[in-house]
């Protein structure tokens, strides 16, 4: 089997043996993650462009890594300090880099549906890091590439999505994820973070935290923007982390080998407790590991699948 | 000119009534309506075969944009838009820059679409000074200029002692208060209808609440106030329920649709990828609202078709989806839509179709309405039920080309415009314009 799409704008619509085939190429990427020298020839001669309009810690750098292990050369636009300060459109912006010759657009931004609009529009590849409160597809691979390294499947799992969801990517790109593998997704958070509809893609709700923790292989947080608060969503901080925040005690309740992930940054203290971030039972600097790993395996199966040998005549 | 048109079925929406006949018009006037008519000199015959012949088309909501965005329409691009797409009337809302809230604006209007010449275009002023929502604007002084209708459009009244003294106060001129009904607490930052596709595409959402809690207030005062209120492009079921309750006390109160609501709903906007084309406030709802707004226009609930003729630049629509422009560009596909989806696919009669979009109207501003009587100026336009084509909104005559009906196959494109005795529009080009 081999990738067919030109871009990689989300995880709704992709088949489980798709998602299994990025999985599988993770592997032996993560091999090479863990040599001392890291770096393979596959992607030689061909340019990464990561443009974000939004803040990244990780990201970003996990882009630029995976792209640079894979020998690809990148640039990176900082939209803090590029023309979009003076003006310039979106549509410019990226007719710009283009026009410089690379072959694949990294984009982050906080308009949801950008990436497909950059797709239309454009004949390099198209990856999207993150898109309003749309999708964050990478995020989820990587999530599922961890969940896949410890607990050896991806089928009959329980998985539990903790907290803002309505404004979440992330939570929407795992939803449909987990749904395509065959796990199942229960969701719990304030109501009023709880999008309309939400249920029409398989999942259920529940507000109850302790009943949700309970039977859950996986316990998924979500990050809360805290500026949700001053738009009347819920009433205070305190009163989030009382009714949502995970604490060791409410962790005693969860199954022995429950994993715990975050997609970071953390705001430790409100949705998870730092006791709980760094416990055992948290693989978050997993996630974060692997973020490297299934983006090489992605950036390879869009742009060097099949065509390793090229290198060896440049 | 010497025009007879054979066989053709003429359409009197104001007598709920269709005949097929020969019409012939001479030097604009309708001089005879009759079968197997025999005309001696004749410049030009028509087959009517499979063609409809229908009065005074009237698009009640329509934005021109001048003064003030003329790189997104003027009025003479919006004039050209109108004929093509068979009106021989419209009605435009006065949210342009400045608006137009007093005497001098409306007077500019008639001037130029006057100097122009081709469709008349009646002028709606603003409901408050510079659509601010304050204080009311000028009425008195704008209605003896030519106003027919006052509106905000665009925004809603949300000071409900504002819009109370505006049903108030209008009823002196019998002229109605038309609302964009809109709670914007309840849309802010919204782009698309709340629900599923929101969730979905993660887009904020802007909920049916925000147009009905506010259809349901203003009926109220409508009641309150004895005024005569006219709701602008209903979107959603609980609307109509409450139009329909209000029409059912004798509440003076009449309404409006758009094809694009009637034919799309939000799962379009998925199904484009986030096209900016389908961004439209209000938004596309649901398959639910669809079925419910079909059957209020065929129980009279509704009263009017409209277009929401909604030009933009590309440079407006072509970007971020929650930063593009709302609104669709319709003058030119309304009467190939209504045809296509109500009478050929929903089997509605054409006479109560084209009455919503002719005759009542032009009864809810009050603005001249010509029957197809013989003796009548030729005030009309003929429509190819046959003619079929694929829009391609680089042919359009207005400036926008933001439409979501872009390369679909309509049924039913006017072929002929007259406007008070005038051919404006032949088979595809604007025929005497002036004004340029």
């Amino acid at each position: 089997m081999v990738w067919k799409y030109k871009d990689f704008l989300c995880i709704e619509g992709l088949t489980k043996e798709e998602i299994e085939l990025i999985i599988e190429t993770a592997i032996s990427m993560k091999e090479i993650l863990n040599r001392t020298i890291k770096k393979v020839p596959t992607l030689r001669g061909r340019t990464i462009c990561t443009l974000f309009y939004e803040p990244s810690t990780r990201t970003r750098s996990s882009f630029e890594l995976a792209a640079k292990y894979l020998s690809a050369d990148t640039i990176s636009i900082s939209v803090s300090v590029s023309s979009v300060q003076k003006g310039e459109s979106l549509l410019d912006t990226v007719k710009t880099l283009e026009a410089m010759g690379i072959d694949a657009l990294i984009v982050r931004h906080n308009s949801s549906g950008v990436p497909y609009f950059l797709a239309k529009n454009l004949t390099c590849s198209v990856i999207n890091a993150g898109d309003g409160m749309h999708e964050h597809p990478t995020q989820a691979l990587l999530d599922v590439f961890t969940v896949f390294e410890k607990k050896k499947r991806l089928d009959n799992l329980k998985i539990a999505i903790i907290g803002d969801v309505m404004h979440s990517r992330v939570a929407r790109s795992n939803i449909y994820a987990w749904k395509i593998l065959g796990s199942e997704v229960k969701i719990c958070g304030p109501s009023t973070l709880i999008p309309p509809g939400i249920e029409d893609l398989g999942v259920e709700i529940n507000y109850d935290i302790d009943k949700v923790l309970e039977d859950a292989d996986i316990i998924y947080i979500l990050r809360l923007q805290l500026e949700r608060q001053k738009k009347g969503l819920f009433p205070s901080l305190r009163e989030y982390h009382f009714l949502f925040g995970i604490t060791p005690e409410r962790l005693k309740k969860a199954k022995p080998d429950v994993l715990v992930m975050h997609p970071g940054p953390m705001n430790r203290g409100v949705e998870i407790s730092s006791e709980v971030a760094d416990s055992i039972y948290s693989v978050i600097n997993e996630q974060v590991r692997n973020g490297v790993v299934v983006r090489m395996a992605l950036l390879y199966l869009l742009l060097g699948g099949g065509r390793i040998d090229e290198t060896s005549y440049s | 000119m010497k025009l007879l048109i054979r066989n053709a079925l003429l359409i009197h929406p104001e007598k709920d009534f269709e005949e097929k006949k020969d019409i012939f018009i001479e030097n604009g006037i309708i001089k005879d309506i009759g079968e197997n008519l025999k005309i001696d000199d004749l410049q030009e015959i028509i087959d009517g075969e499979g063609k409809i012949i229908v009065p005074s088309l009237t698009d009640i909501h329509t934005h021109l944009r001048e003064p003030g965005f003329e790189w997104k329409e003027n009025l003479l691009s919006g004039s050209m838009s109108a004929v093509a797409g068979g009106f021989t009337s419209i009605a435009c809302m006065p949210n342009t820059s400045p608006p137009l809230d007093q005497r001098s604006s409306i007077e500019y209007i008639y001037k130029r679409s006057q100097e122009i010449g081709l469709v008349n275009i009646y002028p709606i002023g603003t409901i408050t000074k510079e659509r601010e929502g304050k204080e009311l604007s000028e009425m008195g002084d704008m209605y003896s200029a030519g106003v027919v209708g006052f509106s905000d459009d665009g925004d809603c009244v949300m000071n409900s002692e504002i819009l109370r003294c505006a049903l108030e106060y209008s009823k002196m001129f019998n002229t109605p208060i038309i609302e964009h009904c809109e709670d914007t607490n309840l849309t802010q930052e919204g782009s698309i209808n709340w629900g599923k596709t929101a969730t979905i595409l993660g887009l904020k959402g802007m909920p049916w609440t925000a147009e009905a809690s506010i259809v349901a207030r203003d009926i109220f005062l409508a009641q309150l106030t004895g005024g005569k209120l006219h709701i602008a492009h209903v979107s959603c079921w609980q609307s109509i329920e409450m139009i329909k309750w209000a029409k059912k006390y004798g509440i003076k109160v009449t309404c409006e649709v758009t094809p694009h609501h009637l034919i799309l709903t939000e799962d379009y906007v998925k199904e484009t990828n986030y096209d900016p084309d389908t961004k439209v406030n209000p938004p596309l709802r649901t398959k639910e609202d669809q079925e419910a707004l079909w059957k209020a226009l065929e129980e009279d609930i509704i009263d009017a078709i409209v277009s929401d003729h909604a030009p933009h630049h590309q440079d407006d629509k072509l970007k971020e989806y929650n930063l593009a422009e709302f609104g669709i560009s319709g003058l030119e596909t309304i009467i190939p839509l209504i045809i296509t989806y109500g009478h050929l696919s929903r089997k509605l009669n054409l006479s109560k179709l084209l009455k919503k979009i002719s005759y009542n109207p032009s009864k809810i501003l009050n603005i001249p309405y010509i029957p197809l009587e013989k003796g009548n100026i030729a005030n009309l336009t003929v429509i190819d039920l046959k003619k079929e084509k694929v829009v391609n909104p680089l042919e359009f005559f207005s400036k926008g080309k933001n439409t979501p009906f872009k390369g679909w196959r309509l049924r039913g494109w006017p072929v002929l415009t007259i406007v008070k005795g005038k051919i404006v529009f032949k088979e595809g080009k604007i025929i005497n314009v002036q004004g340029i």
